[in-house]
């Protein structure tokens, strides 16, 4: 239930989850909160996924405690199924499978902090480790999914890196935490056609 | 949503005009872009920092249409918004590592195995979006000024 009451504070007033809710909305892909999202228990390995098979969301309520990482958990899936709705994804083809991946890190993950934490980034390795904690997390992601060793998730991620980690749409930039770039976002909407 | 060019103008100026934001909001990008922070983020993810002039520019000219009606100055906004425009979209567009869809996919709302159907039935998230969708529920009404 605490769960669902995050989900549903994110709906109502998180910029970033109501954006992503307008732009698939408006691209034909209405997400209805009953349907669309799930609220489960799952290994505590994991704070969300996405079910390809049944189209929908899945917040992992044992480790999502929060509404901000409610909102973190929704931005990022919401991602996937916004790429599902615009564009011919298999998520079988382990490329597509890479690229959805690295949108949703580039575009909900991998502040600066974040990049520190997971060793790509220091004091000391600054300029474009936005790059390498992008390429690092869908790595992982793609190591998860398809339980492939992590060179080979690296390489494929390596492949298709430059033409998905420029396409920001719809959020259409890399949020800086703390600051209002979330609601510029959500301000922009209108002019993309996302509402 | 909200521009500076009011609605009833929008016949007389040129085409475009809505693209144009409210002046304020391009003197606090400008702001925001200048800033410590900013700074930082820009260099960590495009290992330099951005030029934050054409903000700047933008605020200008606008200011100058507001008081003056200056076309001209108008115009140039609208060059800088479509630059912006192009910018953005040129990424999403270069992104050919699957084809676009004509239309959404025909799965969207399959229906759900009948026993998760069950679950979701009494859940909070099902009565929420059953107000919502019978008009009960209001949006939430804030005010968000940027200063």
């Amino acid at each position: 239930m605490k769960c669902e009451k995050n989900v549903w504070g994110c709906v109502q007033s998180s910029p970033l989850v109501k954006l992503m809710m307008a732009a698939l909305k408006s691209s034909g892909c209405e997400v209805d909160l009953t349907r669309h999202i799930s609220c489960e228990v799952c290994d505590v390995t994991v704070n969300g996924g996405y079910d390809s098979e049944l189209n929908q969301v899945i917040v992992c309520q044992n480790v999502t405690r929060t509404e901000g990482m409610t909102q973190g958990v929704l931005a990022h899936e919401l991602i996937h199924m916004f790429d599902y709705c615009r564009n011919k994804l298999d998520f079988k083809n382990v490329e597509h499978l890479a690229c959805t991946e690295i949108r949703a890190a580039n575009l909900t993950h991998c502040s600066f902090l974040s990049a520190m934490f997971q060793g790509d980034a220091s004091p000391f390795k600054i300029a474009k480790a936005h790059q390498d904690c992008v390429k690092t997390k869908a790595a992982f992601s793609v190591m998860a999914i398809r339980r492939i060793d992590e060179a080979e998730a690296r390489a494929v991620v390596d492949r298709v890196f430059d033409k998905c980690y420029n396409d920001l749409e719809p959020i259409g930039r890399r949020i800086r935490r703390n600051s209002l770039d979330m609601y510029k976002a959500y301000q922009d909407r209108y002019a993309f056609g996302y509402e | 949503m909200e521009g500076e060019v009011y609605a009833d103008d929008l016949s007389s100026v040129p085409a475009l005009s809505w693209l144009v934001r409210p002046c304020e909001r391009y003197k606090e990008e400008y702001k925001d872009c200048r800033s410590i922070k900013a700074k930082f983020h820009q260099y960590f993810i495009h290992g330099e920092t951005k030029d934050c002039s054409n903000w700047q520019a933008d605020y200008d000219h606008c200011l100058q249409y507001r008081k003056y009606k200056d076309l001209e100055s108008l115009t140039s906004v609208i060059k800088s918004e479509m630059k912006r425009r192009q910018e953005r979209l040129k990424g999403h567009y270069t992104n050919t590592v699957w084809d676009k869809r004509e239309s959404p996919p025909d799965d969207w709302n399959k229906p759900l195995p009948e026993y998760l159907q069950k679950t979701q039935e009494g859940s909070y998230l099902a009565l929420k979006s059953k107000e919502q969708k019978e008009g009960k529920i209001e949006e939430p009404s804030y005010i968000c000024t940027i200063s």
